[in-house]
């Protein structure tokens, strides 16, 4: 491995020292894409030469570079949706050249499945990626009528969750927290509201989702599976504007507008629920139940080199059922950014980040008999990354990442009768780093490579007790042997990673190629749930000296090929994974308020694949996309199952949606989704016992996912109308009619066994049965009304 | 510790009212099993007769009676020096009578069980551990909350003794009836949920005090837990760490339906008999407890 290090190090140099030497006879035109109504920067705009059949793409921050030897070219600028803007210029300076495209009047209406260059698909190295703008996501038909950002990237080829209703997304066979969830680069630790019917991501602050589920470039990191960035919107600097919605959930409004002409603008934008105004008649007493929340950015652009964002995000759900019980959790995020170019050609963003993620939990009946408990995760982050536009087939990325966790496993203090019992684990602490090098490089016209590497360390950290632990059977507790104190920062553990990443595209013909990948991930957090959907007390855990961090290779080869002048857009995609290091847990472990946890874990492996395919069409009044996985998901742990695979919680052999839209005419367009998804697997018992009276189920077999709970489909549909447009109105406003699971399906998300309560007679022993659970009983009509002015 | 999932109970009560979220009784087939030899040996110190059962495990939906199996011999050797012998009374069922005051031990007391069945030993070992007197039963007059509707309920006070790894099964009676529900069960490690809690040495905590009231058959029953001239009575039994463990198993697996989209993978209750001619799973218990006890009426 080092040898190949240092190889591979010795060859990034070169490349570097050779591109700086040739650049040197080249001039640079650079500057921000942005959309000319509202000012907003545009994510993946293109940049393109036409005298040298080469161009560009517009980053994270809407900024672009060509550099490119003097003479005059005609560059055209162009994203999906806008018209192109065809600029001739002169080159023999470097030049700043912003650009504001229009929207393309005749595809207002239209829905664009893709916000990005039509071939993009086939062009660039990127694979494994999944791109959805907010005008896609939000006319999906959707439960109970909310846009929801974590709901539609399910009807995406990889992508899947163990069921409705349940918090996160699986990716290619990870597990919830092998996805590094990103709202303007700050992790978000719980993304659900409500459990995990809906996300925290508020679908008027959001600018552009992407997900990573394989070939992740170097400069991600931090998770096995995949990577959400979630970009939110700058706010619209050319004028003030409104926009919300009344729901079956939410209420939304959000206020974005210039704070100075062309250099400051802001967007605020709140959500709350009112299920506890809906549900009162259904309660007595003092309780509470509701949830929301809040996301402010603002920006100012000191000059045209330097650029300051600040995003925030802020959300809480709450539960208070009288003064017997409360409950309540959240995220915040609070993100701030410098964009500055160090000189025509190298664009630096310096990100400092805080996110933070708790819950409280409250019982008693007076002050002393009562129960408090509050717990979670905060992170603090200081990340620096550096983009140096070498030639318009040449880009290197370099940069570093530091994060400082604190872990609060629990802090519980339970007063009975007076008498006051502190029940806290000590906080926990980790450091960790990473430094990382990318370089994007066409090799030649049909041979594009992005290769890169990141070094990763984590180091467990006092102050606290460390423990070690004995040895025990498989799949039993294992004791504690001995125990050392640490001061605050003294190193516990440490670890580190060489993380390799390599993506490469072989273009056959202009409008077909293929791809093919390999990223090594670490991760050294974990995520500890031992229940089939994550509750929001679940916590995160940091790699400590008795847990090994989790680590990932994965492989993919693709096929992508676009028809009909980019009408059709097809991928097919195969990829293998690989995990070590997975956090399992022994029968009957206590993950909470556990001081000795670690005992009470497993270690696993993994492995994951299956074949892709998702086919879009992406024009015309007929738009929509069919996804289609055949996957398999798999976990080994010593002490379950006989120590043999067995297909973990969220295997899905077949996961099928077909999303379609179409447009009658201006006012009225329609939607359909319908999903086909394997049932996931389930554990049975094979026989009964009795013990005390109580008849108790027995996997006699101790095989752990034995069965499969039924196949689960639904059909849901919707229907926008938009309000008559007039010039001379300043109020827009559209309403959307949706049906979930319009033939009432009801979809087992588990089954479970229980006993009778009665004993039917002397002569028989107690009644067992199934229960099939199933979290949509029916179909789901909803309506909502969304405005903007 | 095992969290008061109530809070997620009426969070989904939310969603069932929003989602029609149901609950259907479905046919499901398991897969066959051979069956496993189970004992259940959940005894005391008292003077009184002393019952084990040997039955055999059968396929999960079957709801015939328990197959009793015959022609055991059963003896119970203590520390002591004292050899206690089992007779079969009726099928699968075998008891030991004490001559007057006589009984298994006292706190400290190990004991080992020795069973002989076709020609093959089970055996296993536990120790008569202290258990804690309990002070008092209170009667409170409680509105309607989370945890019922409005009445009476009640708290049992008593003090985990100094130093850790009690464990204790609190039973109640209501009217000389146990309270058998799964979620009736009550069992504390120390003062508190489990051993991770380091809970020790105090009073037992509020959700442990307040576990003698019945569980209502129907979520939505307004029925009290307690009426006037209830008779109810409160007993600790001492038992071992195993026997903690395989009913905390016991109870979360009988459990787990109430949790919802929250629940738990299914796993065995480990016992702490040993096959000692095949090294075949047996299935059971072996615990020999103290127990002490109080009881008021309810007024």
């Amino acid at each position: 491995m080092k040898i190949w290090f240092i190889k591979s190090a010795l060859v990034v140099v070169l490349m570097c020292f050779s591109a700086i030497i040739c650049a040197q006879s080249k001039y640079t035109v650079n500057g921000y894409i942005t959309d000319g109504n509202t000012g907003e920067t545009l994510i993946g705009a293109t940049a393109y030469v036409q005298e040298l059949d080469d161009g560009n793409i517009s980053n994270e921050y809407g900024f672009y570079a060509l550099s490119l030897p003097e003479g005059s070219y005609t560059i055209i600028f162009s994203y999906v949706g806008f018209d192109d803007q065809i600029e001739k210029v002169e080159l023999n300076a470097d030049i700043q050249l912003d650009i504001e495209l229009s929207l393309a009047p005749t595809e207002i209406e239209e829905v664009v499945v893709v916000s990005e260059a039509d071939d993009r698909n086939v062009k660039n190295v990127e694979m494994s990626v999944n791109k959805l703008n907010m005008a896609t996501i939000s006319k999906i038909p959707s439960l109970l009528g909310e846009v929801e950002i974590l709901r539609s990237i399910q009807l995406l080829p990889g992508v899947s969750t163990v069921g409705e209703g349940a918090s996160g997304f699986n990716v290619r066979g990870g597990s919830i927290d092998q996805n590094l969830v990103l709202l303007d680069e700050a992790p978000v630790y719980n993304s659900s509201h409500l459990f995990g019917f809906f996300s925290v991501f508020n679908p008027d602050a959001v600018k552009d989702v992407k997900l990573y589920k394989g070939g992740i470039p170097s400069r991600y990191g931090g998770r096995l599976s995949s990577i959400l960035d979630v970009r939110m919107r700058e706010g619209n600097n050319k004028k003030m504007s409104f926009n919300g919605g009344i729901g079956t959930i939410f209420s939304r409004l959000a206020v974005e507008g210039p704070l100075v002409k062309d250099k400051a603008s802001f967007i605020v934008a709140g959500r709350r629920s009112y299920i506890d105004v809906l549900a009162a008649p259904f309660l007595e007493g003092d309780n509470k139940l509701n949830f929301y929340d809040l996301t402010i950015k603002t920006n100012y652009k000191f000059d045209s080199k330097n650029q300051l964002f600040l995003s925030g995000y802020l959300g809480r759900d709450n539960f208070v059922f009288g003064e017997s019980a409360g409950f309540n959790w959240g995220n915040s995020t609070f993100t701030l950014r410098w964009n500055h170019l160090f000189n025509e050609r190298l664009f630096a963003n310096v990100s400092a980040y805080f996110s933070d993620y708790d819950y409280q939990l409250q019982f008693g009946e007076d002050a002393i008999n009562r129960f408090d408990w509050d717990a979670g995760i905060k992170n603090y982050s200081l990340k620096p990354s550096f983009t140096y536009f070498i030639s318009p087939n040449n880009m290197l990325r370099f940069g570093g990442q530091a994060i400082i966790y604190q872990f609060a496993p629990g802090n519980a203090v339970g007063v009975s009768v007076g008498e006051t019992s502190d029940i806290s684990l000590d906080d926990k602490y980790g450091i960790e780093g990473a430094l990382y090098f990318e370089n994007e490089i066409d090799i030649s016209p049909n041979l594009s490579l992005n290769y890169g590497i990141r070094y990763s360390l984590f180091n467990y950290t006092g102050e606290g007790l460390a423990y070690e632990y004995g040895q025990a059977p498989a799949g039993e507790r294992r004791p504690v042997t001995s125990e050392a104190s640490f001061d605050q920062w003294e190193k516990i553990s440490s670890a580190s990673n060489l993380e390799p990443r390599l993506s490469v595209k072989l273009q056959l013909n202009e409008s077909s190629s293929i791809k093919a990948s390999y990223n090594r991930m670490a991760q050294y957090i974990h995520l500890i749930s031992n229940t089939t959907a994550s509750t929001p007390v679940d916590l995160w855990t940091p790699s400590t000296n008795n847990i090994d961090p989790q680590i990932a290779d994965q492989i993919a080869l693709g096929y992508f090929r676009n028809f009909k002048d980019n009408t059709f857009v097809l991928s097919l995609e195969t990829y293998y994974k690989k995990m070590q290091n997975l956090v399992d847990y022994i029968d009957g472990a206590d993950l909470l308020l556990n001081e000795f946890l670690e005992g009470d874990l497993l270690v696993g492996e993994g492995r994951a694949y299956g074949v892709e395919l998702m086919v879009k069409k992406e024009k015309g009044k007929f738009t929509g996309w069919l996804s289609y996985t055949l996957a398999s998901t798999e976990r080994r742990v010593n002490g379950i199952n006989g120590n043999q695979w067995y297909p973990s919680r969220f295997d899905q052999t077949h996961n099928l949606s077909l999303t379609a839209f179409y447009d009658l005419n201006k006012r009225w367009s329609f939607s359909s989704n319908f999903s086909f998804i394997t049932g996931t697997p389930a554990t049975f018992p094979t026989s009964r016992f009795e013990q005390l009276g109580y008849v108790i189920p027995y996997n006699a077999s101790e095989t752990r996912n034995n069965v499969r709970i039924p196949d689960y489909h639904r059909f849901d549909i919707s229907a926008t109308l938009q309000g008559k447009k007039n010039a001379m109105r300043k109020w827009q406003s559209y309403w959307v009619f949706s049906v979930y699971n319009i033939y009432s399906r009801r979809n087992a998300f588990s089954i479970f066994f229980r006993q009778s309560e009665e004993i039917p007679s002397a002569l028989q022993s107690r009644s067992t049965e199934a229960v099939q659970l199933s979290v949509v009983g029916s179909f789901i009509p909803a309506v909502s009304y969304n405005f903007k002015f | 510790m095992k969290y008061n999932h109530n809070i997620y109970v009426w969070g989904l009560l939310f969603l069932a009212v929003i989602l029609n979220s149901c609950e259907d009784v479905i046919e499901v087939s398991t897969d066959p099993a051979e069956p496993i030899i189970v004992v259940e040996a959940w005894l005391d110190n008292e003077p009184r007769g002393q019952t084990i059962r040997l039955t055999q495990s059968q396929p999960y939906f079957d709801n015939s009676l328990f197959t009793p199996l015959s022609g055991a011999s059963i003896e119970i050797l203590s520390s002591d020096g004292k050899l206690f012998e089992f007779d079969e009374l009726s099928e699968g069922e075998y008891l030991w009578l004490p001559l007057q005051g006589d009984s298994l031990g006292s706190i400290g007391t190990s004991l080992e069980l020795n069973i002989e069945w076709d020609n093959r030993q089970f055996y296993a070992s536990t120790q008569i551990n202290r258990v804690p007197q309990i002070d008092s039963i209170a009667q409170e007059f409680e509105e309607e909350s989370i945890l019922g509707p409005e009445g009476v309920r009640t708290q049992f006070y008593s003090r985990d003794p100094m130093g850790t790894g009690d464990s204790f099964w609190i039973k109640t009676y209501k009217n000389g009836r146990f309270l058998d529900k799964p979620l009736e069960l009550n069992i504390a490690y120390d003062a508190g949920f489990d051993p991770g809690a380091r809970i020790d040495g105090l009073i037992f905590i509020t959700p442990i005090r307040d576990l003698t009231n019945p569980v209502a058959n129907d979520e939505n029953s307004d029925d009290p837990p307690w009426e006037k001239d209830d008779q109810i009575q409160v007993e600790i039994h001492s038992i071992s760490n195993e026997a903690f463990f395989f009913l905390e198993t016991l109870r979360d697996q009988l459990s787990n339906g109430d949790n919802g989209i929250f629940s738990i993978p299914l796993s065995n209750p480990r016992g702490n008999i040993v096959d000692l001619t095949s090294n075949e799973t047996v299935l059971g218990i072996f615990n020999v407890a103290a127990i002490s006890r109080a009881s008021e009426r309810i007024d």
